[in-house]
């Protein structure tokens, strides 16, 4: 198995429901596993949630000390598990907090989460109509009954604009999920490094709801010499000690243009005609 | 860390202080194969296998039952360590627990004991109707 069909798996699994509005009904999916459902007072933080076969049907529990949009993945999650027919791997030290050493069954499981508690049809047609910043995060996550760090990750992945979502844990790049866009680019974020210093994530802790700021692509990506003006947006998450950043360029054609060979250095007056207009303006407000 | 059929096998040959070639002898099993059992290099024996061992080895039923559970998986070391230590604890209830499938897996004895006071609760439940 790899991840391209996990998503496969994934989205034929949410086609088998006739009809699917946000939020997505994972009750239904528990059901649609010939699973139960139920909530556990007794795990402690960390623990998740875990799926058990007890007299021939499997039940799900969760933790509902979780917030419940931790607690609509991690159902998502065990779905996965059952639905794709992946054991957990038991081996090693217990990691469900930590995006490090994790194993690829609990990757798989994750990414089989993602696609279906904030399913392509439902969530693409409203990130493509949003202005990328985590005030439209934060609605979405609301929308979707998501987390943050869920609803950004998909966010970017699914996002036409470049972008990027990246996730720190104590200030080291732990996770990031990057537009198609960006990936063509070649903006590569180097996971398992300290976030850039001058970046607004590597304020953590002393982080407030700011808005976005100018920060140097160079520092984000790795050998990155195309230039551009790259933006960033971060959130502290206390709960976790974790920064999630937004990053993306201010201007998408600047992509394009570079893509296409156009060197504006070579002629600052006049821009090649096209015939696309220069107006309105193709920038995002920041 | 996680305990196979093979490493079982070793513990249950131990305690009855047997080498490779007197339980070889007594099952009627090759010696080299059950040293490849112990070892991993060689899994899944038949059950055939499997009974001639037992016959041999003498396990309680809750030991036999656990060995025959792991010719198909491997389990927490923490877990059969909890089971065997506590009379109380089903084989049922064992085999349910091994099958856990979590996100933020038990750690330790301790987080063992509560997956396994929860499958109790759940089965129970499920019994009342």
């Amino acid at each position: 198995m790899d991840e391209p069909t996990v998503i496969l798996k994934a989205r034929g699994f949410i086609r088998s429901f006739e009809t699917l509005s946000f939020p997505v009904p994972v009750e239904s999916y528990v059901e649609k596993v010939n699973a139960t459902l139920r909530y556990e007072t007794d795990l402690p933080k960390g623990e998740a949630g875990y799926s058990v076969p007890i007299a021939g049907k499997w039940h799900i529990v969760v933790n509902i000390k979780d917030h419940p949009e931790r607690q609509r993945f991690t159902i998502c999650h065990e779905v996965a598990h059952l639905h794709l027919g992946l054991s957990s791997e038991h081996a090693g030290k217990s990691d469900t907090q930590s995006y490090t050493k994790r194993p690829q069954k609990e990757i798989f499981c994750d990414v089989f989460a993602a696609e279906t508690l904030l399913p392509s049809d439902l969530f693409k047609p409203l990130v493509d109509e949003a202005v990328i910043g985590f005030k439209s995060l934060t609605a979405l996550a609301g929308d979707f009954q998501a987390s943050l760090t869920a609803t950004g990750s998909r966010f970017a992945a699914l996002n036409q604009w470049p972008c990027a979502f990246v996730l720190a844990e104590r200030g080291i790049i732990r996770y990031a999920s990057r537009s198609l866009s960006l990936k063509e680019m070649s903006a590569w974020i180097p996971i398992g490094y300290r976030v850039p210093p001058s970046s607004v994530a590597a304020k953590g802790c002393n982080l407030t709801e700011e808005g976005s700021q100018t920060v140097d692509p160079a520092e984000w990506f790795e050998d990155w010499n195309r230039g551009g003006t790259l933006l960033e947006e971060a959130r502290y998450l206390t709960e976790w000690d974790r920064t999630i950043s937004l990053l993306w360029f201010e201007d998408k054609e600047f992509f394009t243009r570079q893509s296409e060979g156009y060197d504006e250095d070579s002629d600052p007056v006049c821009r090649e005609l096209d015939g696309d207009l220069p107006w309105p303006s193709k920038k995002r407000r920041r | 860390m996680p305990i196979g059929f093979g490493d079982f096998l070793q513990r249950l040959r131990d305690e009855r202080k047997l080498s490779f070639r007197e339980l070889g002898q007594l099952s009627e099993v090759d010696h080299a194969y059950i040293h490849r059992l112990e070892t991993g290099e060689k899994e899944a024996p038949s059950e055939d296998v499997v009974n001639r061992l037992i016959r041999v080895l003498k396990p309680d039923e809750r030991k036999a039952r656990i060995l025959r559970f792991l010719v198909s998986k491997t389990v927490d070391e923490d877990l059969i360590a909890e089971v065997l230590d506590d009379p109380r604890v089903s084989i049922d209830d064992f085999e349910s627990a091994a099958q856990v499938r979590s996100r933020g897996r038990p750690s330790g004895r301790e987080g063992w004991r509560r997956v396994l006071r929860q499958i109790r609760t759940i089965r129970e439940q499920l019994e009342r109707g």
